[in-house]
């Protein structure tokens, strides 16, 4: 029967499924937490207040238009991101614009520069994840409009023009983790060092970890990094194995946001208790910290970022002289600290 | 020939009956990727004595559960001549739809996990009728459900991990007579599937439709329902392994099952089962999980370094598929 009338009843039978699975995904879209992802796409066109917080008048920026082009609209990282942007724009005066894809293509933050120096520009904040922006970012700079590159270092090789690169410096948490590590385990021990993934900067902040560790406390042996990669479960079955290649491992340093859940899955798995740091201060890595699975995770100072990248147009833009290049601190965030961290994801709605 | 020679010799009866033991053993066709994973565990074994640990032991148990059961579900895709390259994608979205709809929406936590299992159904449903009914090929149609699905659960969980969730669903990660939910729900899939394959009708005609398409049509079978059937189950057990790693992280996070389609490939084609269809077991496919399993974490164990490891596996992969070749060739099966 059902070869006999295979022309109709099987694209009736794909439409109900399609719209099944269209209502079901509906249901559980609606209402998710991903509610403000238009907000973030749509632009904040943030109407400009007063620019003279710090009672100083000398130059106003009141009025100049400038945007976040960046990536990810839907991404909680990005969104602090922008808020931070947003945030120290409102309070500067400008008529900011947050102008977000929904992926991570380069194309189309390349179309949404074009349109933002197209509709009039006075300055943009663009994290340059890819070097695929960087025609842009010296075209946009060759054109006289200012621009802050944030979160992503651009090579030295690189001359693009751009009047400020302020980006987190993985050698320095790096070295940061490795010395509260060493502490916590009274520099004695072995540790364990996992990366999401073989790239540059994960790199650097595994080798600052090891090299720091091994100055500071020599008595520590740290194991050659590992890939956990990106599957949660194939990340915690990674780590186990790291775990049973040496039983003197006392503490975990994973350079990637999945890492605080990979090892206190692991530890929880092994029946161990480690010292663990791992990345980014997301709610369920918060929530590790407090409930003592995880010592630390490091706080790249992503809203601090884009708010300084704000203040470093406005010196652009009133002529100050702006440093060509800053390296934000990224601190740690432990139980003492934690709450701060709660407040503003609280803060960013994220 | 053989058999005269030997038996001419003292004791030649006890040798040959030796010999067609070991002839008939070796025609078995799991028998290649078994003797594999023996060596592979045994060498691991003895680099690092702390690889056959029972931690590690049950970690890695616990990995092939969730990879396991999906594993089930595209072995028999496969053996009914297809595949389908979104179970990945359809795990994360089935972990991400359960979680948002029992955290979000407060459903009860059986119904939201039956509601992502309908899920993955559905979706398994339109790759079917896409690639049966309408001819598309499945590579191209699971390609773009891999991303569809992927996109949507990045979509409606924010791009984040949807979280916390209500604590019922601990339940679902719970130990059962010392071992992990997921293990059992695993082990028990396999059983049945295994004996399914073997004894049912529906065995039978996926292996037949694997086998070739036209007689099994001739003979009665009706092909484009076996394979949509196949279809459907691969995406529910799909669906059903993201909601048990969602369970075990406590979190739907929209990165569940990164990879899996290649990894579930992969192992089941170490395994024995031909992407032509028509050939292969269960058994067989699951004893592929395990060996790719054991190998991965075997080398971490013995400390190969990060960057050789990938080589190492796809290397390992190729040479068990090789002797297994050789096997097939000297002994049949």
């Amino acid at each position: 029967m059902w070869e006999q009338d295979h022309g109709r009843r099987p694209w009736r039978l794909a439409l109900l499924a399609i719209a099944a699975i269209l209502a079901l995904v509906t249901a559980a879209g609606c209402g998710s937490s991903s509610d403000d992802g238009d907000s973030a796409a749509t632009g904040a066109q943030t109407t400009a207040t007063t620019a003279d917080a710090g009672g100083e008048k000398e130059c106003s920026v009141e009025g100049k238009k400038i945007q976040f082009v960046a990536p990810l609209k839907s991404n909680p990282t990005m969104q602090v991101m922008a808020a931070g942007f947003e945030q120290r724009a409102k309070e500067l005066g400008f008529d900011a614009t947050v102008l977000m894809t929904d992926d991570a293509e380069p194309q189309r933050i390349l179309a949404l520069g074009q349109q933002a120096m197209t509709q009039g520009s006075d300055g943009m904040v663009i994290p340059p994840y890819d070097a695929a922006l960087y025609p842009f970012i010296k075209q946009a700079s060759a054109a006289g409009i200012p621009i802050i590159t944030t979160h992503s270092s651009v090579p030295d090789s690189e001359d693009l023009g751009m009047k400020q690169d302020i980006h987190p410096d993985p050698a320095q948490y790096g070295a940061e983790a490795a010395r509260a590590i060493g502490e916590q385990i009274g520099g004695r021990g072995t540790v364990a060092v996992t990366q999401g993934g073989f790239n540059p900067i994960e790199n650097a902040a595994a080798e600052a970890f090891t090299a720091a560790m091994k100055e500071q406390y020599p008595d520590v042996k740290v194991l050659k990094s590992q890939v956990e990669g990106f599957e949660p479960a194939a990340a915690i079955s990674k780590a186990v194995s790291v775990l049973q290649s040496d039983g003197s491992i006392v503490a975990a340093y994973s350079t990637t946001g999945g890492g605080p859940r990979t090892w206190a899955g692991a530890a929880d798995q092994a029946g161990k208790r480690l010292v663990i740091i791992g990345m980014d201060y997301t709610r369920p890595n918060l929530d590790l910290v407090r409930s003592g699975k995880v010592y630390a995770v490091v706080a790249q100072p992503i809203y601090e970022e884009h708010a300084d990248a704000v203040d470093a147009l406005k010196a652009a833009i009133c002529g100050e002289p702006v440093e060509a290049e800053v390296s934000a601190e990224s601190p740690l965030v432990t139980t003492d600290n934690v709450d701060e961290y709660y407040d503003l994801l609280d803060r960013t709605g994220t | 020939m053989e058999e005269r020679r030997v038996r001419a010799t003292p004791g030649g009866a006890d040798d040959a009956r030796a010999r067609r033991l070991l002839y008939q053993t070796l025609r078995v066709p799991e028998v290649g990727i078994l003797l594999a994973l023996v060596v592979a565990v045994a060498v691991f074994a003895l680099v690092n004595p702390s690889f056959v640990a029972w931690a590690n032991i049950e970690s890695n148990v616990r990995t092939i559960a969730f990879i396991g059961i999906v594993g089930v579900g595209q072995a028999m895709l496969i053996i009914a001549g297809e595949f389908d390259l979104s179970v990945g994608s359809v795990a994360a979205l089935g972990a991400v739809v359960a979680a948002i709809l029992m955290s979000d929406h407060g459903l009860p936590i059986p119904l939201a996990v039956i509601a992502a299992v309908a899920l993955g159904l559905l979706i398994g449903l339109v790759n079917g009728l896409l690639t049966v009914k309408v001819g598309l090929p499945a590579l191209i149609v699971t390609l773009g459900m891999l991303f569809a699905a992927r996109g949507l659960a990045y979509v409606i969980s924010g791009g984040t991990q949807v979280y916390p969730l209500p604590d019922g669903v601990r339940t679902l990660s719970d130990r059962v007579l010392g071992l992990p939910m997921a293990i059992w729900v695993f082990v028990v899939l396999a059983l049945v599937a295994d004996v399914a394959m073997r004894r049912s009708g529906f065995g039978r005609r996926l292996y037949a439709v694997g086998g070739n398409r036209e007689a099994a049509q001739l003979a009665g079978i009706r092909a484009d329902r076996v394979k949509l059937a196949a279809f459907m189950l691969t995406g529910a057990l799909a669906a059903l392994a993201g909601v048990l790693v969602m369970a075990q992280l406590g979190s739907g996070d929209p990165q569940i099952g990164m990879n899996w389609e290649l990894a579930v490939i992969a192992a089941v084609v170490v395994g024995g089962i031909s992407l032509r269809g028509g050939v292969g077991s269960i058994a067989g496919a699951l004893l592929g999980v395990l060996f790719l399993q054991v190998v991965s974490s075997g080398l971490v164990v013995s400390g190969v370094e990060a960057t050789l490891q990938p080589v190492a596996v796809g290397t390992v992969m190729i040479a068990a598929l090789g002797i297994d070749q050789v096997r097939h060739r000297r002994f049949g099966g």
